[in-house]
Protein backbone atom coordinates (compact mmCIF):
# COMPACT_ATOMS: atom_id res chain seq x y z
CA UNK A 1 0.00 0.00 0.00
CA UNK A 2 1.44 3.31 -1.09
CA UNK A 3 -0.12 5.25 1.83
CA UNK A 4 1.84 2.98 4.18
CA UNK A 5 5.05 3.86 2.33
CA UNK A 6 4.44 7.61 2.74
CA UNK A 7 3.68 7.11 6.43
CA UNK A 8 6.78 5.02 7.12
CA UNK A 9 9.24 6.94 5.00
CA UNK A 10 8.05 10.52 5.52
CA UNK A 11 5.63 10.40 8.43
CA UNK A 12 2.77 11.62 6.25
CA UNK A 13 -0.45 10.57 8.02
CA UNK A 14 -2.54 8.10 6.03
CA UNK A 15 -5.68 10.15 6.40
CA UNK A 16 -4.15 12.83 4.15
CA UNK A 17 -4.90 10.48 1.27
CA UNK A 18 -8.38 9.47 2.38
CA UNK A 19 -10.05 12.15 0.27
CA UNK A 20 -8.31 10.95 -2.88
CA UNK A 21 -8.59 8.01 -5.22
CA UNK A 22 -5.33 6.07 -5.57
CA UNK A 23 -4.84 3.66 -8.45
CA UNK A 24 -2.04 1.19 -9.02
CA UNK A 25 -1.17 0.10 -12.52
CA UNK A 26 2.01 -1.39 -13.96
CA UNK A 27 4.24 -0.40 -11.04
CA UNK A 28 2.90 3.12 -11.03
CA UNK A 29 0.64 4.83 -8.54
CA UNK A 30 -1.77 7.56 -9.59
CA UNK A 31 -3.70 9.92 -7.38
CA UNK A 32 -6.92 11.69 -8.31
CA UNK A 33 -9.56 13.76 -6.57
CA UNK A 34 -12.23 11.60 -4.96
CA UNK A 35 -14.94 12.99 -7.25
CA UNK A 36 -13.22 11.41 -10.26
CA UNK A 37 -14.06 7.97 -8.86
CA UNK A 38 -17.75 8.79 -8.88
CA UNK A 39 -17.79 10.28 -12.39
CA UNK A 40 -19.47 8.40 -15.22
CA UNK A 41 -16.49 7.45 -17.40
CA UNK A 42 -18.15 4.75 -19.51
CA UNK A 43 -17.23 4.71 -23.18
CA UNK A 44 -14.05 6.79 -22.77
CA UNK A 45 -10.62 5.62 -23.94
CA UNK A 46 -8.63 6.65 -20.90
CA UNK A 47 -4.88 7.26 -21.00
CA UNK A 48 -4.27 8.72 -17.56
CA UNK A 49 -6.30 9.32 -14.40
CA UNK A 50 -5.12 12.06 -12.05
CA UNK A 51 -1.48 12.73 -11.21
CA UNK A 52 1.46 10.32 -11.09
CA UNK A 53 2.17 9.87 -7.38
CA UNK A 54 5.06 7.40 -7.38
CA UNK A 55 6.89 4.75 -9.40
CA UNK A 56 7.90 1.38 -8.03
CA UNK A 57 11.08 -0.24 -9.26
CA UNK A 58 13.49 -1.72 -6.74
CA UNK A 59 12.17 0.85 -4.35
CA UNK A 60 9.35 3.34 -4.43
CA UNK A 61 10.14 6.81 -5.76
CA UNK A 62 7.64 9.63 -5.26
CA UNK A 63 7.35 12.12 -8.14
CA UNK A 64 8.48 15.73 -7.97
CA UNK A 65 4.95 16.90 -8.78
CA UNK A 66 3.41 14.82 -6.01
CA UNK A 67 5.81 15.95 -3.29
CA UNK A 68 5.19 19.57 -4.26
CA UNK A 69 1.57 18.91 -3.28
CA UNK A 70 1.84 16.42 -0.40
CA UNK A 71 5.37 17.05 0.90
CA UNK A 72 4.24 19.69 3.38
CA UNK A 73 2.76 16.92 5.55
CA UNK A 74 6.12 15.17 5.87
CA UNK A 75 7.64 14.95 9.35
CA UNK A 76 10.90 13.17 8.56
CA UNK A 77 13.39 12.60 5.77
CA UNK A 78 12.93 16.19 4.76
CA UNK A 79 15.86 18.48 4.10
CA UNK A 80 15.78 22.27 3.94
CA UNK A 81 17.99 23.79 1.23
CA UNK A 82 19.55 27.23 1.18
CA UNK A 83 19.28 29.45 -1.88
CA UNK A 84 22.49 28.25 -3.50
CA UNK A 85 21.61 24.61 -2.95
CA UNK A 86 18.13 25.19 -4.37
CA UNK A 87 19.57 26.76 -7.51
CA UNK A 88 22.07 23.94 -7.88
CA UNK A 89 19.20 21.50 -7.55
CA UNK A 90 17.23 23.22 -10.32
CA UNK A 91 20.31 23.16 -12.54
CA UNK A 92 20.59 19.40 -12.13
CA UNK A 93 23.61 19.27 -9.83
CA UNK A 94 24.16 16.98 -6.86
CA UNK A 95 24.25 18.69 -3.47
CA UNK A 96 26.32 18.27 -0.30
CA UNK A 97 24.28 18.74 2.87
CA UNK A 98 24.97 18.73 6.58
CA UNK A 99 21.45 17.67 7.52
CA UNK A 100 20.87 14.04 8.42
CA UNK A 101 18.36 11.69 6.87
CA UNK A 102 17.96 7.96 6.32
CA UNK A 103 19.52 6.78 3.07
CA UNK A 104 16.96 6.80 0.27
CA UNK A 105 14.49 9.31 -1.14
CA UNK A 106 14.03 12.56 0.75
CA UNK A 107 11.78 15.57 0.29
CA UNK A 108 13.66 18.80 -0.34
CA UNK A 109 12.34 22.11 0.95
CA UNK A 110 13.16 25.70 0.13
CA UNK A 111 11.75 28.48 2.32
CA UNK A 112 9.55 25.86 4.01
CA UNK A 113 7.89 24.82 0.76
CA UNK A 114 8.40 21.31 -0.67
CA UNK A 115 10.13 21.62 -4.02
CA UNK A 116 11.44 18.24 -5.17
CA UNK A 117 12.60 14.72 -4.41
CA UNK A 118 16.27 13.87 -3.92
CA UNK A 119 18.18 10.66 -3.33
CA UNK A 120 20.10 10.98 -0.06
CA UNK A 121 23.19 8.99 0.77
CA UNK A 122 25.74 9.89 3.43
CA UNK A 123 25.59 13.64 3.31
CA UNK A 124 25.06 13.87 -0.41
CA UNK A 125 21.88 14.40 -2.41
CA UNK A 126 21.86 12.86 -5.85
CA UNK A 127 19.84 14.95 -8.28
CA UNK A 128 16.86 13.02 -9.64
CA UNK A 129 14.98 15.87 -11.27
CA UNK A 130 13.98 14.81 -14.79
CA UNK A 131 16.36 16.36 -17.37
CA UNK A 132 13.55 18.07 -19.23
CA UNK A 133 12.59 20.02 -16.14
CA UNK A 134 16.00 21.33 -15.19
CA UNK A 135 16.65 25.04 -15.51
CA UNK A 136 19.48 27.12 -16.89
CA UNK A 137 20.20 29.51 -14.07
CA UNK B 1 -3.38 20.75 -47.29
CA UNK B 2 -1.46 23.20 -49.45
CA UNK B 3 -2.99 26.00 -51.46
CA UNK B 4 -1.51 27.27 -54.71
CA UNK B 5 1.81 29.03 -54.30
CA UNK B 6 0.14 32.34 -54.73
CA UNK B 7 1.78 34.56 -52.16
CA UNK B 8 5.17 35.71 -51.05
CA UNK B 9 4.57 33.76 -47.87
CA UNK B 10 4.98 30.37 -49.46
CA UNK B 11 8.26 31.45 -50.99
CA UNK B 12 9.51 32.40 -47.58
CA UNK B 13 8.21 29.16 -46.13
CA UNK B 14 10.16 27.27 -48.76
CA UNK B 15 13.34 29.14 -47.83
CA UNK B 16 13.63 28.54 -44.13
CA UNK B 17 17.20 29.79 -44.22
CA UNK B 18 15.92 33.30 -44.65
CA UNK B 19 14.28 34.25 -41.38
CA UNK B 20 10.96 36.04 -41.53
CA UNK B 21 11.69 39.40 -39.92
CA UNK B 22 8.14 40.67 -40.16
CA UNK B 23 4.87 38.81 -40.40
CA UNK B 24 3.80 38.54 -43.98
CA UNK B 25 0.14 39.18 -44.51
CA UNK B 26 -1.21 37.65 -47.74
CA UNK B 27 -3.16 39.91 -50.07
CA UNK B 28 -6.29 37.75 -49.93
CA UNK B 29 -6.16 37.89 -46.16
CA UNK B 30 -6.13 41.71 -46.27
CA UNK B 31 -9.01 41.73 -48.74
CA UNK B 32 -11.15 39.41 -46.64
CA UNK B 33 -10.87 41.28 -43.35
CA UNK B 34 -10.29 44.81 -44.57
CA UNK B 35 -13.97 44.95 -45.54
CA UNK B 36 -15.10 44.09 -42.03
CA UNK B 37 -13.16 46.78 -40.29
CA UNK B 38 -13.39 50.54 -40.20
CA UNK B 39 -10.01 50.48 -38.45
CA UNK B 40 -8.24 48.09 -40.81
CA UNK B 41 -4.95 50.01 -40.75
CA UNK B 42 -4.82 49.70 -37.01
CA UNK B 43 -5.57 46.00 -37.42
CA UNK B 44 -2.64 45.43 -39.81
CA UNK B 45 -0.41 47.48 -37.54
CA UNK B 46 -1.27 45.37 -34.50
CA UNK B 47 -0.79 42.17 -36.48
CA UNK B 48 2.84 43.22 -36.88
CA UNK B 49 3.37 44.23 -33.27
CA UNK B 50 4.99 41.55 -31.11
CA UNK B 51 2.61 40.15 -28.53
CA UNK B 52 3.09 41.10 -24.88
CA UNK B 53 3.47 38.05 -22.69
CA UNK B 54 1.14 37.14 -19.89
CA UNK B 55 0.94 34.63 -17.07
CA UNK B 56 -1.84 33.15 -15.01
CA UNK B 57 -0.99 32.59 -11.37
CA UNK B 58 -1.97 29.02 -10.53
CA UNK B 59 -4.29 29.27 -7.56
CA UNK B 60 -4.08 25.51 -7.00
CA UNK B 61 -0.49 25.95 -5.82
CA UNK B 62 0.01 29.65 -5.20
CA UNK B 63 -1.81 32.77 -4.08
CA UNK B 64 -1.78 36.28 -5.45
CA UNK B 65 1.05 37.14 -3.06
CA UNK B 66 3.26 35.76 -5.83
CA UNK B 67 2.81 39.10 -7.64
CA UNK B 68 4.70 40.89 -4.89
CA UNK B 69 7.41 38.23 -4.72
CA UNK B 70 8.00 38.43 -8.48
CA UNK B 71 8.09 42.22 -8.36
CA UNK B 72 10.70 42.03 -5.62
CA UNK B 73 12.82 40.12 -8.14
CA UNK B 74 12.50 42.99 -10.60
CA UNK B 75 9.48 41.88 -12.61
CA UNK B 76 6.80 44.35 -13.55
CA UNK B 77 3.31 42.92 -13.75
CA UNK B 78 0.07 44.45 -14.91
CA UNK B 79 -3.37 43.08 -14.08
CA UNK B 80 -5.41 41.56 -16.91
CA UNK B 81 -8.76 43.29 -16.25
CA UNK B 82 -10.93 40.25 -16.98
CA UNK B 83 -8.99 37.63 -14.99
CA UNK B 84 -8.15 38.27 -11.33
CA UNK B 85 -5.08 36.00 -11.46
CA UNK B 86 -3.95 37.00 -14.98
CA UNK B 87 -1.05 39.42 -15.44
CA UNK B 88 0.87 40.90 -18.31
CA UNK B 89 4.61 40.72 -17.77
CA UNK B 90 5.93 44.13 -18.72
CA UNK B 91 9.42 43.58 -17.42
CA UNK B 92 11.26 40.52 -16.28
CA UNK B 93 14.82 39.39 -15.73
CA UNK B 94 14.38 35.78 -16.82
CA UNK B 95 12.76 33.65 -19.50
CA UNK B 96 9.24 32.87 -18.32
CA UNK B 97 9.70 29.13 -18.68
CA UNK B 98 13.06 29.08 -16.90
CA UNK B 99 12.35 30.24 -13.36
CA UNK B 100 12.03 28.45 -10.02
CA UNK B 101 8.43 29.66 -9.80
CA UNK B 102 7.64 28.05 -13.15
CA UNK B 103 9.33 24.83 -12.04
CA UNK B 104 7.14 24.85 -8.93
CA UNK B 105 3.99 25.27 -11.02
CA UNK B 106 3.11 28.59 -9.43
CA UNK B 107 2.16 30.14 -12.78
CA UNK B 108 1.38 29.20 -16.35
CA UNK B 109 2.40 31.23 -19.41
CA UNK B 110 -0.97 31.91 -21.00
CA UNK B 111 -2.24 34.51 -23.44
CA UNK B 112 -4.59 36.99 -21.77
CA UNK B 113 -7.53 36.32 -24.11
CA UNK B 114 -7.13 32.58 -23.82
CA UNK B 115 -8.07 32.97 -20.14
CA UNK B 116 -11.60 33.86 -21.26
CA UNK B 117 -13.12 30.53 -22.41
CA UNK B 118 -12.77 28.81 -18.98
CA UNK B 119 -14.09 31.93 -17.22
CA UNK B 120 -17.10 31.99 -19.53
CA UNK B 121 -17.72 28.25 -19.16
CA UNK B 122 -17.88 28.89 -15.39
CA UNK B 123 -17.73 25.26 -14.19
CA UNK B 124 -18.76 24.46 -10.59
CA UNK B 125 -16.63 22.32 -8.28
CA UNK B 126 -18.68 19.10 -8.40
CA UNK B 127 -19.45 19.00 -12.11
CA UNK B 128 -18.46 16.68 -14.94
CA UNK B 129 -16.78 18.77 -17.63
CA UNK B 130 -15.44 17.87 -21.07
CA UNK B 131 -12.51 19.69 -22.68
CA UNK B 132 -12.58 18.34 -26.23
CA UNK B 133 -9.23 19.69 -27.47
CA UNK B 134 -7.30 20.09 -24.24
CA UNK B 135 -3.58 20.06 -25.09
CA UNK B 136 -1.30 21.66 -24.04
CA UNK B 137 -3.48 22.29 -21.00
CA UNK B 138 -3.66 26.03 -20.27
CA UNK B 139 -7.44 26.06 -20.31
CA UNK B 140 -7.82 22.62 -18.68
CA UNK B 141 -5.68 23.68 -15.74
CA UNK B 142 -7.63 26.90 -15.46
CA UNK B 143 -10.88 24.89 -15.40
CA UNK B 144 -9.40 22.73 -12.62
CA UNK B 145 -8.46 25.88 -10.74
CA UNK B 146 -11.99 27.29 -11.02
CA UNK B 147 -13.36 23.90 -9.86
CA UNK B 148 -10.89 23.86 -6.93
CA UNK B 149 -9.60 20.46 -8.06
CA UNK B 150 -13.02 18.91 -7.46
CA UNK B 151 -15.54 17.31 -9.78
CA UNK B 152 -14.06 15.77 -12.89
CA UNK B 153 -12.66 17.08 -16.16
CA UNK B 154 -12.32 14.78 -19.15
CA UNK B 155 -9.31 16.32 -20.91
CA UNK B 156 -9.11 14.97 -24.43
CA UNK B 157 -6.71 15.29 -27.32
CA UNK B 158 -6.29 13.01 -30.32
CA UNK B 159 -2.51 13.47 -30.63
CA UNK B 160 -0.04 11.37 -28.61
CA UNK B 161 2.67 14.04 -28.71
CA UNK B 162 0.31 16.75 -27.53
CA UNK B 163 -0.99 14.49 -24.75
CA UNK B 164 2.50 14.21 -23.36
CA UNK B 165 2.70 17.98 -22.98
CA UNK B 166 -0.80 18.07 -21.55
CA UNK B 167 0.05 15.50 -18.92
CA UNK B 168 3.29 17.23 -17.93
CA UNK B 169 1.59 20.61 -17.62
CA UNK B 170 -1.35 19.33 -15.57
CA UNK B 171 1.02 17.54 -13.21
CA UNK B 172 3.25 20.56 -12.80
CA UNK B 173 0.23 22.67 -11.88
CA UNK B 174 -1.00 20.14 -9.32
CA UNK B 175 -4.19 19.25 -11.18
CA UNK B 176 -5.81 16.08 -9.83
CA UNK B 177 -9.39 16.13 -11.07
CA UNK B 178 -8.69 15.15 -14.67
CA UNK B 179 -9.07 12.04 -16.77
CA UNK B 180 -6.96 12.27 -19.90
CA UNK B 181 -8.40 10.57 -22.97
CA UNK B 182 -7.12 10.13 -26.51
CA UNK B 183 -10.14 10.17 -28.77
CA UNK B 184 -11.29 11.78 -31.96
CA UNK B 185 -13.45 14.67 -30.75
CA UNK B 186 -16.23 13.54 -33.08
CA UNK B 187 -16.67 10.39 -30.98
CA UNK B 188 -18.05 12.27 -27.97
CA UNK B 189 -21.42 12.52 -29.69
CA UNK B 190 -22.00 8.90 -28.63
CA UNK B 191 -21.97 9.91 -24.95
CA UNK B 192 -25.42 11.44 -25.10
CA UNK B 193 -26.36 14.03 -22.44
CA UNK B 194 -23.35 13.12 -20.28
CA UNK B 195 -21.54 16.36 -19.38
CA UNK B 196 -22.62 19.36 -17.32
CA UNK B 197 -20.38 21.65 -19.38
CA UNK B 198 -18.28 21.31 -22.51
CA UNK B 199 -15.39 23.43 -23.76
CA UNK B 200 -14.62 23.18 -27.47
CA UNK B 201 -11.52 25.27 -28.09
CA UNK B 202 -11.47 24.10 -31.66
CA UNK B 203 -8.54 23.34 -33.95
CA UNK B 204 -8.49 26.36 -36.25
CA UNK B 205 -6.46 28.24 -38.83
CA UNK B 206 -4.95 30.28 -35.97
CA UNK B 207 -4.89 33.61 -37.81
CA UNK B 208 -5.16 35.35 -34.46
CA UNK B 209 -1.77 34.14 -33.23
CA UNK B 210 0.17 36.00 -35.93
CA UNK B 211 1.64 38.36 -33.33
CA UNK B 212 3.18 35.42 -31.52
CA UNK B 213 4.16 33.31 -34.52
CA UNK B 214 5.06 35.50 -37.41
CA UNK B 215 4.83 32.70 -39.90
CA UNK B 216 1.33 31.73 -38.68
CA UNK B 217 0.01 32.60 -42.13
CA UNK B 218 2.74 30.73 -44.01
CA UNK B 219 0.41 27.99 -45.19
CA UNK B 220 -2.74 30.07 -44.97
CA UNK B 221 -5.36 29.54 -47.63
CA UNK B 222 -9.10 29.79 -48.02
CA UNK B 223 -9.19 26.05 -48.78
CA UNK B 224 -7.61 25.35 -45.42
CA UNK B 225 -10.22 27.50 -43.71
CA UNK B 226 -13.00 25.63 -45.47
CA UNK B 227 -11.55 22.27 -44.51
CA UNK B 228 -11.30 23.34 -40.87
CA UNK B 229 -14.84 24.71 -40.97
CA UNK B 230 -16.16 21.29 -42.01
CA UNK B 231 -14.25 19.65 -39.15
CA UNK B 232 -15.45 22.24 -36.62
CA UNK B 233 -19.07 21.64 -37.60
CA UNK B 234 -18.68 17.93 -36.89
CA UNK B 235 -16.94 18.65 -33.60
CA UNK B 236 -19.56 21.11 -32.39
CA UNK B 237 -22.40 18.67 -33.08
CA UNK B 238 -20.59 15.94 -31.14
CA UNK B 239 -19.87 18.37 -28.29
CA UNK B 240 -23.51 19.48 -28.31
CA UNK B 241 -24.85 15.93 -28.14
CA UNK B 242 -22.55 15.00 -25.25
CA UNK B 243 -23.92 17.92 -23.20
CA UNK B 244 -26.80 17.56 -20.72
CA UNK B 245 -29.98 19.55 -21.47
CA UNK B 246 -29.62 22.92 -19.76
CA UNK B 247 -25.83 22.61 -19.91
CA UNK B 248 -23.36 25.16 -21.25
CA UNK B 249 -21.08 24.78 -24.27
CA UNK B 250 -18.31 27.29 -24.93
CA UNK B 251 -16.91 27.32 -28.46
CA UNK B 252 -13.74 29.29 -29.12
CA UNK B 253 -11.07 29.76 -31.78
CA UNK B 254 -8.03 31.98 -32.20
CA UNK B 255 -8.94 32.91 -35.75
CA UNK B 256 -10.84 35.65 -37.59
CA UNK B 257 -12.36 33.52 -40.37
CA UNK B 258 -16.18 33.70 -40.17
CA UNK B 259 -16.32 30.22 -41.78
CA UNK B 260 -14.71 28.88 -38.59
CA UNK B 261 -16.68 31.05 -36.21
CA UNK B 262 -20.16 32.45 -36.90
CA UNK B 263 -20.82 29.91 -39.66
CA UNK B 264 -20.13 27.05 -37.21
CA UNK B 265 -22.46 28.56 -34.58
CA UNK B 266 -25.16 29.17 -37.20
CA UNK B 267 -24.82 25.53 -38.27
CA UNK B 268 -25.30 24.34 -34.67
CA UNK B 269 -28.36 26.55 -34.17
CA UNK B 270 -29.94 25.08 -37.30
CA UNK B 271 -29.20 21.46 -36.32
CA UNK B 272 -29.77 21.47 -32.55
CA UNK B 273 -31.88 23.34 -29.99
CA UNK B 274 -29.44 25.83 -28.47
CA UNK B 275 -29.42 29.50 -27.61
CA UNK B 276 -26.51 31.90 -27.67
CA UNK B 277 -25.87 33.77 -24.43
CA UNK B 278 -24.12 37.08 -24.54
CA UNK B 279 -21.02 37.07 -22.33
CA UNK B 280 -20.43 40.08 -20.12
CA UNK B 281 -16.77 40.60 -19.44
CA UNK B 282 -15.76 43.72 -17.49
CA UNK B 283 -12.70 45.43 -18.89
CA UNK B 284 -12.77 43.64 -22.26
CA UNK B 285 -13.46 45.39 -25.51
CA UNK B 286 -15.17 43.03 -27.93
CA UNK B 287 -17.30 43.28 -31.04
CA UNK B 288 -20.48 41.37 -31.90
CA UNK B 289 -20.54 38.28 -34.08
CA UNK B 290 -21.21 38.84 -37.79
CA UNK B 291 -24.66 38.07 -39.13
CA UNK B 292 -23.58 38.01 -42.75
CA UNK B 293 -20.49 36.85 -44.62
CA UNK B 294 -19.92 36.64 -48.36
CA UNK B 295 -23.62 36.55 -49.13
CA UNK B 296 -24.52 34.02 -46.42
CA UNK B 297 -26.92 35.19 -43.69
CA UNK B 298 -26.59 33.82 -40.17
CA UNK B 299 -29.25 33.56 -37.46
CA UNK B 300 -29.58 36.85 -35.61
CA UNK B 301 -28.60 35.23 -32.29
CA UNK B 302 -25.11 34.81 -33.70
CA UNK B 303 -24.42 38.47 -32.99
CA UNK B 304 -24.29 37.55 -29.27
CA UNK B 305 -20.97 35.80 -29.92
CA UNK B 306 -17.91 37.92 -29.29
CA UNK B 307 -15.05 38.81 -31.63
CA UNK B 308 -11.83 40.04 -30.10
CA UNK B 309 -9.58 41.85 -32.57
CA UNK B 310 -5.89 42.36 -31.72
CA UNK B 311 -6.18 46.15 -31.82
CA UNK B 312 -9.01 46.26 -29.24
CA UNK B 313 -7.16 45.01 -26.15
CA UNK B 314 -3.60 44.62 -27.48
CA UNK B 315 -3.92 40.81 -27.43
CA UNK B 316 -4.21 37.91 -29.84
CA UNK B 317 -7.30 37.63 -31.98
CA UNK B 318 -10.10 35.45 -30.61
CA UNK B 319 -13.71 34.35 -31.08
CA UNK B 320 -15.99 33.00 -28.34
CA UNK B 321 -19.57 31.75 -28.23
CA UNK B 322 -21.37 30.81 -25.02
CA UNK B 323 -24.21 28.43 -25.85
CA UNK B 324 -26.90 26.86 -23.69
CA UNK B 325 -28.65 23.64 -24.61
CA UNK B 326 -32.40 24.08 -24.26
CA UNK B 327 -34.21 21.61 -21.95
Amino acid sequence: MIEEYFRKRFGIPKNIFSRYWILEKKKRYWIASEDVKRADLRGLRIEVIGMLLARKNREIKPTTDAVQVFGRFAKKNRIELDEKQFHDLLRGLDIQVKAKAEDGYVILFFKQAPVAVGLYRQGRIKNVIPKARRLKL
Amino acid sequence: MKGKPETRVQKLAENPGRGVMKPVIPRIFRERYGKLLSDKRKFYLYCQKPLRKSIRINLLKSDLGLVERLEEKGWKLRQVPWCRNGFWVEKREELLGNTPEHFLGLYYVQEAVSMLPPLLLKPKPGELVLDVAAAPGSKTSQLAEIMKNRGCIVANDPSVARLKALRANLQRLGVMNTVITRMDGKEFGRLKNRFDRVLLDAPCSAEGVIRKEWNALADWSVQKIQRLSRLQKKLILAAADSLKPGGVLVYSTCTFAPEENEEVIDFLLKKRDFKVEKPRVPGLKSRPGLTEWQGKDFESQVKRCIRIWPQDNDTEGFFIARLRKND
